[in-house]
């Protein structure tokens, strides 16, 4: 299964994929006509930094799922169909103790419901995150782990090249 | 990662009261900022059509080039550009307002006089003009009347402020350049024609431009303004007062000056002191003016008045509770400031037409009218003080001794008491016998990204230490004044040996009965004019390039398009500039390359980019030495 | 293979599920004492608020049993367990044999023993029937309720009273709100806010009796002094649901205790949730950890251990959460330093800021440099990546307590360096 991977050397800190990811989760799926909606869309991305490094951070899809866990209302659970966790948001009760509990703090609250949101791999968007593709340097990825991990292990064969 | 805010004590006393306050200051909103955008920090961010906006993939994984086809060396050298271009168009619209002052004085039709005579007479003689028979008021309207030629200048004419003012050398290497500016307005309206779509796009010429934008700062701006401004209030002499917060008094009005021009500023002032009365009958001991960024700067200068606090405490200073008023003119004056000020007494006042803000009381000032409008702004600041809330009132007690005034005729009158015939000749020969190792200006603001004041602090210290002589304005003045190293103790506790004792010399024959502060304060940002001068003076002096000396430059905590003015400025002086806190420059390699090195080919100056205090001085030391050595001196 | 799970809230239907995710075939059985499917507990509140309605308690679609081909016993109450034979019995006499039994009958509701506790409108709030009683109390226009209790659910419920137009007097019998949950200062914190917004509160305050003759007519609190009502709530905690396992060859505790499988002392017997004695990995003893969380987690690794996987269960810690009027609070693990002189290596980080006229508070309680536990009031949005940290137990650098002071995510980002 294709995973959303990070290159986090490449992430610049535009929040391109904060923005992006709002827009994907609006009414409208556009930009200009989200800023204008009387809920504004909320982002399940959060670009955060930490000294020089920048990262972009969204539900990790844990196999432990604290989150799942934690809710007590039945609203998060793990969908066996496409292997996400996924938010019910009518049965959410904004209790917040999956916010609570998740190690990543990629779980936001939807100021206007006082419920929760997550990355929910942009299920509007038959799955096609939109974070990825509003990267402008290509550090967010949507690829399995082998292919990720084989271009990774290509990168540091070609630095070796440099240094031998 | 949450770093160090301040090194300042009275700040970070006062940071624990502005969060139970419920004030947002600078540094949450830096926090709430982050990561900030890395196309924008590199340069690589352009949005200059409407076709855009574009970024180029600094990794080479996404666009190389914008829509148009701009590559990265193209938008950065075009932002930057901008940047200075904005700078400058600061600093000569700041001049243009005194040389209308100056203009009206002279002709009677305003309540502000000619103070001093000398500085008109010593202005005028080097624009060429004849001053023997002529009454003040008529120089004055001649000195005005060039510095409207160079606005109005139509042809090819070189900048006469510039012609006037450089030292012949550099202006042979800039006309060589082609960089000679002609008219203020024009080459800042050609460098807004320039950046935009379809234009430039030949990153070499780009930089020149901006190399002549920094020309256009330094004569036309800085050195324009502080002309103007000695002869309408004063060439700036020796004063002692105290910087930081705990000057303010509980018992007082509290009136804040806050901005850079002085024209409304002297005059608060002056009617601070005539309505001490109504103060008093309002309940307080009377009205206390101080001071932040460089209309404090100016104050401080001319009229002692102490120094509140620096650009990034601006807020903090209404934290105390004890500001009844804060008066604005231009820049630098931080849109929350009424947020801040809602939640206390503090009257916010606006003046300028070009700075207002949503939530201040504006008073228009005019020249014509600048003694109502200060009397009204005083006024305003006794009422706000009846309204103080005595529980909200918590003033740290912390406050450094300082010795300010060092304009160039200031240094110079203090040296020859030592060498009456050739006043720069002590100066001179401890420079060339090494005792002095060279100096180095700090100048412009504090930078949020940066702990407040720690760069300009560690880096003078460790300069001061290898006997380097540091002259300093702006914000950075302020961050070393409230260090304690505008001081006699100063001196004592960090200049070198040699360095202490030329200090000391010197402060025993200008009758001080101590030394002299190891750091000079030569006054605001536009006063970084003083600095050319006496860089000017010394290079005349020796009748070399100023390029030449050992002599560096720094603005460590830089933030402001008219800090990076004033640098391109200096680089243009020949002189090696250090700055603090990262350009946008970095996302073209070439440029940054250009910048840093390349430059000094050409025109004897480059950047120096260092964002650690250490480093920097080492860096700076290395560049004294090197040019020492090219000078045959010891080092 | 058959498996038995008594009790249908968190910890048996997180057991349940695990198991299917192994073993779709064997037979399971879900005794449950109560006439309802799986609902959850926590959200009786939020439903007596109005704020949800009773069909939103329920925590699985109503084709969740068929689903997962459960047997459902409803009505049916275990009093005996014959573990030589592998079978339980219902106090009704019905039996059912079992190859693996969990035990997830959670806990009771805590009654008070004073004159007056046996009228109708004195209630505690455990299960979804009391809910319903006291809605209908609330229906029929009841204006003034007495929640005896300082606790989570007592202010729970004194919220959603509250927020039904109810008058309100919370009696806490000790000095602080929320003590098991916060420090002094959170807990003043959230009192003032909830006082704000309608609540009162009496604090060292005991109910002496409840007076009326049929129905609730009031309190009282001293000799002298009654405080009307028409309604009362109890919130004196909860116990383990364990005495009547009394008698059966079981080691209790504080609850039913069991080793790190989760099984208990007898074999192919397991024990789950608020029932469940447990090593709390924080505090470093043996505890009841009754909190939903908690509960899942064991009923999910006993579910998981049942089937045969070896699933250790490293212990519990204690955790909690909080919304009041717009103003969360979350805390976990040790929240307040006890005697400081027993503590020299403990300490703490305070901190407390105004935001748009609302507290945000925190306070990060270390041993050495491990975090043990934290309060956190207003801004909660860095509280489980605090929450991974205390589970971790590691030492942090100095760079990385510096990371905790900062916003949601920093920290995260700041931990991968």
């Amino acid at each position: 299964m294709r995973q959303i991977l990070v290159r986090s050397e490449y992430c610049l800190g535009c929040k391109s994929c904060e923005l992006a990811c709002a827009v994907a989760h609006s009414t409208s799926k556009t930009l200009f006509e989200a800023i204008n909606e009387p809920m504004p869309p909320q982002k399940r991305v959060f670009v955060e930094s930490s000294g020089g490094l920048n990262f972009p951070l969204q539900c990790r899809q844990c196999l432990d799922s604290p989150c799942v866990h934690a809710c007590m209302s039945g609203a998060m659970q793990f969908d066996r169909a496409t292997g996400l966790i996924q938010v019910d948001e009518h049965k959410c009760v904004g209790c917040l103790m999956c916010v609570m509990v998740c190690p990543f703090g990629v779980i936001a609250e939807l100021p206007d419901t006082h419920r929760v949101a997550k990355c929910d791999r942009c299920q509007d968007l038959d799955y096609d995150p939109a974070c990825v593709a509003a990267c402008p340097t290509k550090a967010l990825e949507f690829v399995e782990v082998r292919e990720f991990a084989h271009s990774g292990r290509q990168t540091f064969l070609d630095q070796m090249k440099g240094v031998n | 990662m949450e770093s160090q805010k301040s090194i300042d004590p009275a700040v970070l006393e006062l940071l624990p009261k502005a969060a139970l306050d419920g004030v947002e200051t600078v540094w949450d909103r830096h926090e709430a900022q982050q990561p900030q955008c890395g196309f924008g920090s590199l340069g690589v961010c352009c949005r200059h059509c409407l076709q855009g906006p574009c970024r180029i993939d600094p990794f080479g994984n996404g666009p190389k080039t914008g829509i148009c086809g701009a590559s990265a060396d193209v938008i950065v050298t075009r932002n930057l550009l901008m940047h200075v271009a904005a700078g400058a168009a600061a600093h000569v619209d700041h001049a243009y307002e005194v040389v209308e002052a100056l203009e009206l004085a002279a002709k009677g039709e305003i309540n502000y006089s000619i103070a001093d005579e000398n500085k008109l007479q010593q202005v005028a003689k080097r624009l060429g003009l004849e001053i023997v028979g002529k009454s003040k008021e008529d120089l004055a309207l001649e000195v005005v009347e060039v510095a409207y030629a160079d606005i109005a200048n139509h042809g090819k004419k070189p900048v006469q402020w510039l012609m006037a003012n450089a030292p012949k050398e550099r202006i042979a290497v800039w006309e060589s350049l082609g960089i000679v500016p002609r008219n203020p307005d024009r080459e800042i309206r050609e460098a807004m024609h320039q950046v935009t779509m379809g234009m430039d796009a030949d990153p070499v010429n780009l930089v020149l431009a901006t190399a002549k934008q920094g020309l256009v700062d330094g004569y036309s701006g800085l050195k324009l303004a502080t002309d103007m401004q000695d002869i309408l209030f004063g060439t700036p002499a020796p004063v002692v007062t105290e910087a930081n917060l705990g000057v303010l008094k509980e018992d007082y009005v509290n009136l804040i000056v806050h901005g850079h021009v002085p024209l409304l500023s002297e005059k608060i002032v002056y009617w601070a002191d005539k309505l001490q009365d109504e103060a008093r009958l309002a309940g307080a001991q009377g009205i206390l003016v101080s001071g932040i960024c460089c209309s404090g700067n100016e104050v401080l200068m001319r009229k002692g008045i102490p120094l509140v606090t620096n650009f990034l405490a601006q807020e903090i200073a209404i934290v105390t509770g004890a500001i009844d008023a804060m008066v604005v003119d231009v820049q630098c004056i931080m849109p929350s400031l009424t947020q801040v000020a809602s939640c206390y007494h503090t009257e916010i006042i606006t003046t300028m037409p070009i700075v207002k803000m949503p939530g201040a009381t504006h008073v228009p000032f005019t020249l014509e009218n600048a003694d109502e409008a200060a009397q009204e702004i005083v006024r305003m600041s006794i009422t706000a003080y009846g309204r103080r809330n005595p529980h909200k009132v918590k003033i740290p007690n912390y406050k450094r001794k300082i010795m300010a005034g060092f304009s160039v005729e200031a240094i110079i009158g203090a040296l020859s008491t030592v060498d009456p015939v050739q006043p720069l000749k002590p100066l001179v020969d401890n420079i060339v016998n090494g005792n002095i190792l060279g100096v180095v200006a700090t100048v412009g603001c504090n930078n949020v990204q940066v702990t407040q004041d720690l760069l300009h602090v560690e880096l003078v210290k460790e300069l001061l230490k290898n006997n380097v002589l540091v002259v300093a304005t702006g914000c950075s003045a302020h961050a070393l004044a409230k260090a304690g190293l505008m001081n006699s103790e100063g001196t004592e506790a960090y200049a070198g040996e040699s360095l202490k004792a030329v200090l000391t010399a010197i402060g025993q024959a200008a009758g001080l009965g101590a030394p002299l502060p190891p750091v000079l304060h030569m006054g605001s940002c536009v006063d970084n004019s003083r600095i050319g001068d006496l860089v000017t003076a010394i290079a005349e002096y020796l009748n070399v390039d100023s390029a030449l000396l050992p002599v560096a430059a720094s603005a460590p905590e830089l933030q402001h398009d008219k800090a990076l003015s004033i640098g391109t400025w200096a680089v243009t002086m020949g002189i090696t500039t250090h700055l603090g806190v990262v350009p946008p420059v970095l996302g073209s390699k070439a440029v940054t390359k250009l910048l840093t090195q390349g430059l000094s080919d050409v025109i004897g100056g480059k950047f120096y980019i260092e964002t650690d205090a250490k480093k920097a001085a080492e860096g700076l030391l290395e560049d004294i030495r090197a040019k020492r050595k090219k000078l045959g001196l010891p080092s | 293979m058959s498996y038995i799970i008594v009790g249908n809230s968190a910890a048996g239907l997180f057991a349940i599920e695990e198991i299917r995710r192994h073993d779709t075939k064997s037979e399971i059985i879900v005794l449950t004492a109560e006439q309802e499917p799986s609902y959850s507990r926590c959200l009786i509140t939020y439903f007596l608020a109005g704020e949800i309605p009773a069909s939103q308690l329920y925590l699985r679609d109503v084709d969740f049993a068929a689903r997962l081909n459960l047997t459902v016993v409803y009505g049916a109450e275990v009093t005996e367990i014959d573990s030589a034979h592998q079978i339980v019995r219902s106090a009704d006499g019905r039996e059912w044999h079992y190859s693996k039994l969990l035990l997830a009958m959670g806990a009771l509701a805590n009654k008070l023993s004073i004159l007056g506790d046996d009228l109708p409108e004195v209630f505690t709030l455990r299960t979804m029937r009391d809910a319903l009683a006291i809605n209908n109390i609330l229906e029929q226009g009841a204006r003034k309720a007495i929640v005896i209790g300082g606790g989570l659910v007592s202010l729970k419920s004194a919220y959603a009273l509250r927020k039904r137009g109810l008058e309100v007097t919370v009696l806490v019998s000790s000095g602080q709100i929320l003590s098991q949950m916060l420090d002094a200062k959170a807990a003043d914190i959230i009192q003032e806010h909830l006082r704000a917004n309608g609540l009162r509160f009496l604090l060292e305050t005991e109910a002496q009796a409840i007076t009326g003759q049929n129905h609730v007519q009031g309190v009282l609190i001293a000799p002298e002094t009654e405080l009307d009502a028409d309604l009362v709530i109890v919130g004196k905690g909860v116990r383990p649901n364990s005495e009547k396992l009394r008698g059966f060859g079981f080691n209790i505790g504080l609850g039913l205790q069991v080793d790190s499988y989760l099984e208990t002392n007898i074999s192919n017997i397991y024990a789950a949730g608020d029932i469940t004695e447990t090593w709390d990995f924080v505090r470093q003893k043996f505890t009841v950890n009754a909190t939903w969380p908690n509960a899942t987690t064991q009923g999910r690794i006993a579910g998981a251990n049942m089937y045969g996987r070896q699933e250790v269960y490293l212990g519990s810690l204690g955790l909690n959460s909080v919304d009041f009027f717009g103003l969360s609070a979350m805390s976990a693990g040790i929240t307040k330093l006890l005697k400081k002189e027993a503590h020299e290596d403990w300490s703490q980080t305070e901190n407390l800021k105004m935001l748009g006229g609302l507290p945000i508070y925190r306070n990060l309680i270390w041993q050495g440099d491990v975090l043990k536990g934290f309060v956190l009031v207003g801004d909660t949005s860095q509280c489980g990546v605090l929450t991974a940290l205390v589970k971790a137990g590691q030492p942090l650098t100095q760079t990385q307590k510096n990371l905790t002071k900062g916003k949601r995510g920093t920290l995260a980002v700041g931990m991968m360096k």
